[in-house]
């Protein structure tokens, strides 16, 4: 007799292929980190496979002697913190008024702004637009484009069409203004959505290699993906390994291991908030496909 | 809201002499600014910030229709009408680009968009018992989905080099190294296997969300009626699967031929351009490498106008097929 609870031969093959899948989501991570902490010689060697061999900070040493990658790390945090907050007060300023039935141009503003939800000028004309600008090399071309999202607009808006009337009523009875009604009703109770776009928009600049490619080309600006680039994709070792290597084979397989350490650092601050904000990504997600 | 209300009210039962009616409109105007005007001010920055980088960009798009020079500027330049693009139909690599990113964009949705359903329909068939066992799951497949592109393109190139863990296994297994980077045969595989890796899990969470909607007692009756796991799967899940399943479809069909520019870019080698050289890294290469200003901006519109076809097409089609099942728009 089957029952639900059962666990039959298809069950144990399906846990054994899910355990294997997840194996390879974590293996790529697992060596990454095992490379970057390993002693030197046994990565030399090539002995390392899965876990670290041996214990040695070294490539993380080089990485905070280095200045273009502390400077990478330094323009990351920037852009993703400036980012990320013009992004929440543009969604925060446009969704109240969007929000309200008292704002006439509601419905014009919103028609005309979803247009860019379908419609993009492409790569060369928006590169000449902003070099017309006198963007180019500046933090604000990273920073600003990325907060008019129309998208993010929709989300909080949404949200706050859910917040009941009575409350913004009673607080413009009393003599609130529209901007502290914003302030003191509206963000409070939109706090859930906010983190969840600040969580999206965080990582994409985090993450972005695209704008920096285009925009930037003074390297004071480069962000840890260009630096991450000429890293490990061009090989090149720019002044983070330095120091007498008598065989240039060790040389190659520190500056490996500094690679490594600096995968690690780069991806680091993302895995370790992950497992506690993860919900809030896939709220997000399901939120966008729902009203999509 | 209310204050429309009495207004309204104050305009239908009042005088109706053009005169009053004017100044009722007129102090009516003054009362929205009065009490609205922080909505004004608010919505003022975004209105701008949306003019400078979405609206004022497609002004210069008319660049594709002409001959762009920086000392003329995007409106100095002369009109060349149709030129650009008949320009990039003539172009050698026109064929070369056009393919390689229709071949890419194909095979990457045929291999990648079929797999987060299976692996929603497997995750689905885990006990509920041993709930942690599919969360943990499902947090693990996520993972990937944070990383960088450019660390996973980075990691590649570490792993799957002459002497990276990959050549190691083989030269174990095999005892044979093989090479892989800068070879036009590997290029697709790689491609389309860190899109996998990465996107697997979280393309999987809109059908899980799917499938959380069906209540259990179905999965139950249908065991009573000695419906077999596979008949279960069949007539219970992916029935549940299909309303979601027609949406993704549509939106995913465009990604034929609009193949995203960071991976490829990353991953190709000028000694691999005749498999990853696509349209979008074509327009990079063109367009801001080598200062063709208008062909990149015209092979830009070309591109996003097909894509834009697709979705038509493809949202017609699914309307079509069944009567029952309702397409985008």
């Amino acid at each position: 007799m089957h029952t639900l609870k059962k666990m039959q031969l298809f069950d144990y093959l399906n846990y054994l292929f899910l355990i294997g899948f997840s194996c390879v989501m974590l293996y790529p991570l697992l060596y990454v980190f095992s490379i970057s902490v390993s002693d030197g010689e046994a990565v030399w060697r090539q002995s390392v496979k899965l876990f670290p061999i041996g214990f040695n900070l070294e490539p993380y040493e080089a990485i905070a002697r280095s200045n273009s990658v502390l400077r990478a790390y330094r323009n990351s945090i920037t852009y993703t913190v400036l980012g990320t907050a013009f992004t929440l007060i543009a969604c925060l300023l446009a969704a109240y008024p969007l929000s309200e039935p008292r704002f006439r141009l509601r419905g014009p503003i919103s028609l005309v702004l979803g247009l860019t939800l379908f419609f993009s000028a492409g790569l060369i004309p928006t590169y000449l637009t902003y070099q017309g600008y006198g963007l180019l090399n500046t933090t604000w071309v990273i920073v600003l484009p990325v907060a008019f999202n129309f998208w993010f607009i929709i989300l909080v808006r949404a949200n706050i069409s859910t917040i009941p009337r009575e409350l913004k009523d009673a607080a413009r009875v009393d003599g609130a203004s529209d901007f502290r009604i914003l302030l003191q009703i509206i963000v409070p109770l939109s706090k859930p959505i906010l983190a969840t776009i600040a969580l999206f928009v965080a990582v994409a600049v985090w993450n972005d290699f695209f704008n920096p490619l285009l925009y930037l080309n003074n390297s004071e600006k480069f962000p840890l993906t260009i630096m991450l680039r000429r890293m490990l994709i061009r090989g090149a070792t720019g002044e983070v390994v330095q120091g007498n290597y008598s065989d240039t084979l060790q040389a190659k397989s520190f500056f490996r291991q500094v690679k490594m350490a600096t995968v690690i650092v780069t991806t680091g601050p993302i895995l370790l908030v992950y497992p506690f904000v993860q919900k809030y990504f896939v709220r997000g997600t399901l939120v966008g496909a729902i009203k999509g | 809201m209310s204050d429309d209300a009495t207004l309204d009210a104050a305009l239908v039962s009042g005088p109706s002499a053009p005169r009053a009616v004017l100044r009722d409109l007129r102090t009516r105007l003054h009362r929205e600014m009065q009490l609205n005007w922080q909505l004004y001010v608010m919505i003022l920055p975004v209105l701008v910030g949306f003019f400078l980088f979405r609206f004022y960009p497609l002004y210069g798009l008319q660049i594709a229709f002409k001959d762009y020079n920086i000392v003329s500027g995007i409106q100095g330049s002369p009109w060349v009408g149709l030129e650009n693009f008949i320009k990039f139909i003539e172009d050698p690599f026109f064929f070369r680009v056009v393919k390689n990113t229709v071949v890419l964009g194909f095979w990457t949705l045929v291999i990648s968009y079929p797999l987060p359903i299976v692996f929603a329909v497997l995750l689905n068939e885990v006990k509920q018992q041993h709930g942690l066992f599919k969360r943990v799951t499902q947090s693990i497949s996520y993972l990937p989905h944070f990383i960088a592109v450019v660390v996973i393109v980075g990691l590649i190139y570490d792993f799957f080099s002459t002497d990276g863990i990959v050549n190691q296994i083989a030269v174990a297994l095999t005892g044979e190294k093989v090479r892989i980077l800068g070879t036009s045969a590997w290029f697709r595989p790689l491609y389309i296997g860190s899109v996998l890796w990465q996107g697997i899990g979280w393309g999987s969470i809109i059908y899980l969300a799917a499938l959380t909607g069906i209540p259990p007692e179905q999965y139950e009756s249908a065991i009573v009626d000695g419906a077999s796991r596979w008949q279960r799967i069949r007539y219970i899940t992916l029935p549940g699967l299909l309303p979601v399943i027609s949406v993704t479809l549509i939106l995913s069909v465009s990604s034929i031929i609009s193949v995203g520019f960071e991976r490829a870019f990353l991953l190709q080698q000028p000694a691999t351009y005749n498999v990853s050289d696509v349209i979008a890294t074509y327009v990079y290469r063109r367009g801001l490498i080598k200062f063709d200003f208008s062909y990149g901006a015209a092979i830009g519109l070309f591109d996003s106008v097909i894509a834009f076809m697709l979705v038509v097409a493809a949202n017609y089609l699914v309307k079509r097929t069944s009567e029952d099942r309702e397409g985008l728009w």
